[in-house]
């Protein structure tokens, strides 16, 4: 449902081009569970806000779900970001001052859902990562898991078609980190696509496919870097 | 920072603090000194409106109002009683020796001449006094002094000039001996005042409150001498003169003679009181004095109390300057509030590293002192244009609009103090920010 | 609307808005008041006066050596003064008018002696120039006759008088039940008892009296109550006032004309504060001027330290809350779902400070007019200053919050 071809993303300073993304091209079924690991610097977060369109790209096509999305304007992506893609962040970016109901409710208002909507949502999102019985709570009250499974609450309440995680576990010990996983685990296979960008190993293990990404592209083991590289993952296609 | 810390230190991390927060600083010091400039202009003008004009002697010296009334109505009751009196009365007083001092007292216009040294004739005021009057409101004398009781008594043709007369009249030298010409009358100079600028004028309510004592002063005694009418200020008459002669003035119902008494102890104060009510009751049988006594002695802040200079409106601008400050130290609070909110990760950092709550509770006073302090003496710069503004706006009170040591020191210990507690809350809130909570990521 | 979810975020994190919530609301209290305020004075000084104040002048002038019988020498003075071509007319007065103070005394309508019929009655002398001297329209009845001015060398206050011209307004007060044109020729009396008849042989347009632009009923009820007398006070005082009406535009060439006529009918003379009569307006004045300008003052300054206070606190908010702006914007939220919710916070907080500042304002109204001598304030004024400040909110926040629009969604994305 996802195709990137030959994707580039250039940021221009007045003394500096970098290129963060080149040539890149990816395929992404519906269903798919797929790990995006690499070192840092190498382009996997500039690869998640393009898919999350977050950002803009230069260069290449992106479909997503066989739209075309080039050249969208603020409203347009917005409102795709809203209906169709969900995100968790590493670091949460719940909002402090909002207690767990709100803080779901807040990409449903943006929908235009209707209260009472709203509310069944919130319930069952919140039902599903175990945490409705904490809705009046704030997250500072919350452990990082507790928080990440919430954010994840708020990125299912839309029923989006395409999930993006941004190191989900980064900021979170080993057992909580095993929590999150095992849920990303049940949303997969309950249908949502899931992109995960991760640095650690072990997770991208636990996906069913890895894409693998070095200087800007797709590494598939030919580069010179990637010979230099740890402990390159196989490409499963 | 872990060693022993002292106010030089956190004088130099608040100056830090400062200069990496430019803007905020910068508009926490001008709200801090717009608020204190406003309400510092309007205080200096309050302070000095309602200074003791004569500390030395406001206890003891009084003046009288006498409920002299010809006709009697119902609810009347309450009516005030006379603020000046009469001939009559004011001699019969003085007569009395209960106050071991008095003033009776004046004004009117005379032309002044000292041909002799060839200057030009000039208008300008002109006082009839009784000696009293120097020693009650404490008169400053550059050269000479005041007439003695003997010449009071005798009718002596001698006057007082005032420092700025003298100074047209003679050129500012000591003239006390030469002769002048004043109304048409000769006198012998036997004094000359030094500067004598009371604030308020209290003891001549009729005559402004903040202007200059000019021109020259001859014995009360001399009133059916050279008969001169009281020409400025106001008297008030309950009957017309019979006559159109000037004894029929002095005999007439006219209130305009200021009488004030030195009354040092509280055995004379009861003596005088009662002998004012005695002599009311007498002069009821020529049907004056009607209605219920009222008679009022005043000591100087009372009189000053009784007179509202300081009226309604002037506590309205006072409430209004004070509200405003109140405005610019909320706004302070929450520029604090937010300087002090933004550097969490910094505070967390130092916690972290052992720094004490009390401490750094310290630290952030001082900075806010600071600031205060800063912010006062922007605030004294601006109550100075304030009270330039003043002075533009209100010709007469020159100077009342002007700063002493006095309101300098209150204006920067408020502003100081006032900053502080604004300040409290955000300061002490965040020293309890836990160390390792902004050190971690959010 | 997201109103629900900008209360709970603001109320959990509520010292910023409580402060920004005090500062509109004593702002408002403030301004509102002070408006009020500066509307009386405004209303005080454009009371009318009933003179030709921009074309008198007035004259303090005194002979150095006063002779034994003025009259003649007074008399001469004006018909020279009178004589200069532009001078509509010159009198004498006992004090210039429209000073802030000036004499006063009290009739009565009936001959009993009654004091609650007296009425207070702002008083001058002058003679049977005094309303063309004055520009004074004659609206009923006669003018004083020569031989009815009587020169007195005495300086009693107030000398009997048998005619009198009295403004429309205290004729008036005087006879309530009469027709105005009919109070020509009815008698009052002076004071509380005295007997003696006084005939009012005109009644002239209103003048103000000296109080009229005071705070009390008294001043509203008989600010107009004037009588003229016809007198003339030679008596050797603080010299004589010489009140002279030009022709337009030629004032000051002929205060020099009549200065100049003077000194060369007597050179031994001493002139007075030789001033305008529109200057001695604005010299008593001068006090409503200065509590305009000073309240005018504060209040401008304080609109500008609140709405600093707003743009800063706007400002640290939308720096503060960056992640979590890009974090709505990845969720969804198009920029002018961010632009509303700063919009819409702002106006919630200025809705709570309006409420609190009205209530504050009437209070502040309520204490003024106890210690003030006030009327009741127009109910115009809190919805105006309502007004004023939601658009103060707005211009303040607006900046902050379009840079709050410009937050990239990336920025959520960023580590920490």
């Amino acid at each position: 449902m996802l195709t990137m071809k030959g994707v580039s993303k250039i940021y221009r300073t007045d003394l500096i081009e970098t290129h963060a993304l080149r040539d890149f091209s990816v395929e992404i079924r519906a269903g798919d569970f797929v790990a995006v690991t690499g070192p840092s610097g190498s382009g996997k977060t500039t690869l998640l806000n393009i898919a999350g369109l977050l950002e803009s790209f230069n260069g290449g096509t992106y479909e997503l779900d066989g739209v075309d999305m080039f050249g969208l304007d603020d409203d347009d992506s917005s409102k795709i970001r809203n209906e169709q893609i969900g995100f968790i962040f590493q670091s949460f970016n719940l909002m402090p001052d909002l207690n767990l109901f709100e803080n779901v409710d807040v990409p449903l208002r943006y929908r235009g859902f209707k209260a009472a909507e709203r509310k069944r949502r919130i319930e069952e999102s919140l039902e599903r990562v175990g945490l409705s019985g904490r809705m009046k709570h704030l997250p500072s009250q919350l452990s990082g898991g507790q928080q990440q499974r919430v954010a994840i609450a708020r990125a299912l309440a839309g029923d989006p078609k395409l999930l993006l995680a941004d190191e989900p576990t980064g900021n979170l010990d080993s057992l909580m980190a095993r929590q999150v996983l095992d849920l990303l685990d049940d949303i997969n296979r309950a249908g949502t696509t899931i992109v995960m960008v991760t640095h650690d190993d072990e997770l991208a293990r636990r996906a069913r496919r890895n894409v693998h990404v070095l200087d800007g592209k797709v590494d598939d083991g030919t580069s010179y870097h990637s010979q230099q590289a740890e402990r390159p993952i196989e490409v499963m296609a | 920072m872990l060693a022993d810390s002292n106010i030089a230190y956190d004088l130099q991390l608040a100056l830090n603090s400062v200069k990496k927060t430019p803007v905020l600083s910068a508009l926490m010091v001008a709200a801090i000194g717009i608020g204190i400039g406003a309400c510092m202009t309007i205080i200096t003008i309050f302070y000095l409106m309602t200074a003791n004009p004569n500390p030395d002697n406001s206890e003891e010296i009084y003046t009288y109002a006498l409920h002299n009334h010809l006709t009697v109505t119902e609810g009347q009751e309450d009516e005030r009683p006379r603020l000046m009196s009469t001939y009559r009365d004011a001699l019969y007083i003085l007569e009395s020796d209960i106050p071991t001092d008095q003033s009776v007292h004046y004004q009117s216009w005379a032309v002044y001449r000292n041909s002799e040294d060839g200057v030009n004739p000039f208008w300008e005021l002109y006082r009839l006094v009784t000696p009293g009057f120097f020693s009650l409101f404490d008169v400053p004398f550059l050269y000479g002094g005041a007439w003695t009781q003997e010449q009071e008594d005798s009718k002596a043709m001698v006057i007082v000039l005032t420092r700025e007369t003298n100074d047209r009249l003679f050129g500012g030298e000591n003239s006390v001996g030469r002769t002048i010409e004043a109304g048409g009358e000769y006198y012998e100079v036997v004094g000359v005042m030094d500067h004598f600028k009371p604030l308020p004028k209290y003891f001549e309510f009729d005559n402004g409150f903040f202007n200059e004592i000019s021109g020259a002063l001859v014995p009360f005694s001399l009133t059916p001498v050279i008969e001169l009418m009281k020409n400025s200020g106001g008297r008030s008459c309950l009957e017309m003169p019979e006559g159109d002669d000037f004894q029929s003035y002095l005999d007439a119902e006219c209130h305009w003679l200021h009488h004030w008494v030195r009354l040092p102890t509280p055995e004379k104060r009861e003596a005088f009181a009662e002998m004012l009510d005695n002599y009311s009751l007498e002069q009821r049988r020529f049907g004056r004095f009607q209605g219920p006594f009222n008679n009022r002695l005043f000591n100087l802040m009372e009189w000053l109390e009784h007179l509202e200079i300081v009226d309604g409106t002037m506590t309205m601008l006072i409430g209004v300057a004070l509200m405003f400050l109140i405005v610019c130290l909320l706004n302070t609070n929450a520029l604090l509030f937010a300087k002090f909110t933004g550097r969490s990760a910094e505070v967390g950092l130092k916690r972290a590293l052992g720094c004490s709550k009390k401490r750094l509770f310290r630290q952030h006073l001082v900075e806010i002192g600071l600031v205060g302090l800063v912010g006062g003496a922007l605030g004294l710069l601006l109550a100075l244009v304030g009270l330039a503004g003043i002075k533009l706006l209100l010709t007469d009170i020159d100077d009342l609009a002007d700063m002493n040591t006095d309101l300098v020191i209150i204006a920067i210990t408020a502003s100081i103090i006032s900053t502080l507690i604004a300040g409290l809350y955000p300061a002490w809130r965040t020293c309890q920010i836990a160390p390792a909570k902004y050190l971690k990521s959010q | 609307m997201e109103i629900r979810p900008i209360a709970s975020s603001m109320f959990r994190n509520r010292t910023g808005p409580i402060l920004i919530c005090l500062q509109i609301a004593l702002t408002l209290a403030l301004v509102v008041n002070s408006i009020f305020i500066i509307q009386l004075q405004m209303e005080k000084i454009s009371r009318p006066l009933g003179t030709d104040v921009d074309n008198t002048a007035v004259f303090n002038v005194a002979l150095v050596d006063p002779l034994e019988d003025m009259e003649p020498f007074l008399k001469n003075d004006l018909e020279e003064i009178r004589r200069i071509p532009g001078i509509i007319d010159v009198t004498l007065m006992v004090q210039p008018l429209h000073a802030g103070g000036g004499m006063s005394s009290g009739y009565r309508a009936v001959l009993e002696a009654n004091p609650d019929r007296v009425l207070g009655v702002a008083l001058n002398e002058s003679d049977e120039h005094g309303l063309n001297a004055l520009g004074v329209e004659l609206l009923y009845g006669r003018n004083f006759r020569t031989d009815e001015v009587r020169y007195t060398a005495t300086n009693a206050q107030v000398g009997p008088s048998e005619v009198v011209l009295v403004t429309e307004s205290l004729a008036k007060n005087l006879f309530p039940d009469s027709e105005t044109a009919d109070v020509v020729g009815k008698i009052i009396y002076r004071g509380e008892a005295d007997t003696t008849p006084i005939e009012i042989i005109g009644i002239m347009a209103d003048v103000a009296a000296h109080w009229v632009n005071r705070d009390s009923e008294f001043a509203r009820d008989s600010g107009y109550n004037f009588i003229l007398l016809p007198l003339v006070q030679t008596f050797y005082g603080e010299g004589h006032y010489y009140v002279f009406r030009t022709e337009l535009g030629a004032q000051d060439r002929l205060m020099a004309a009549v200065t100049d006529r003077l000194y060369e009918i007597d050179p031994d003379r001493l002139f007075f504060e030789p001033s305008t009569q529109a200057e001695i307006v604005r010299n008593s004045q001068e006090g409503f001027r200065a509590i305009a300008t000073i309240l005018g003052v504060i209040s401008v300054l304080m609109v500008m330290v609140t709405a600093f206070g707003i743009v800063g606190l706007a400002s640290f908010t939308v720096n503060q809350r960056t992640r979590q702006i890009g974090t709505r914007r990845a969720l969804g939220a198009r920029k002018r779902d961010i632009l509303r919710y700063f919009l819409l916070e702002n106006v919630m907080l200025t809705t709570i400070g309006v409420v609190l500042g009205s209530a504050l304002a009437y209070g502040i109204h309520l204490f003024l007019f106890s210690i003030m001598h006030i009327p009741k304030m127009s109910f115009t004024l809190i919805p105006a200053g309502i007004v004023v400040l939601y658009v103060l909110g707005f211009v303040a926040v607006i900046g902050p919050a379009l840079r709050a629009t410009a937050v990239a969604p990336a920025i959520a994305s960023r580590a920490v």
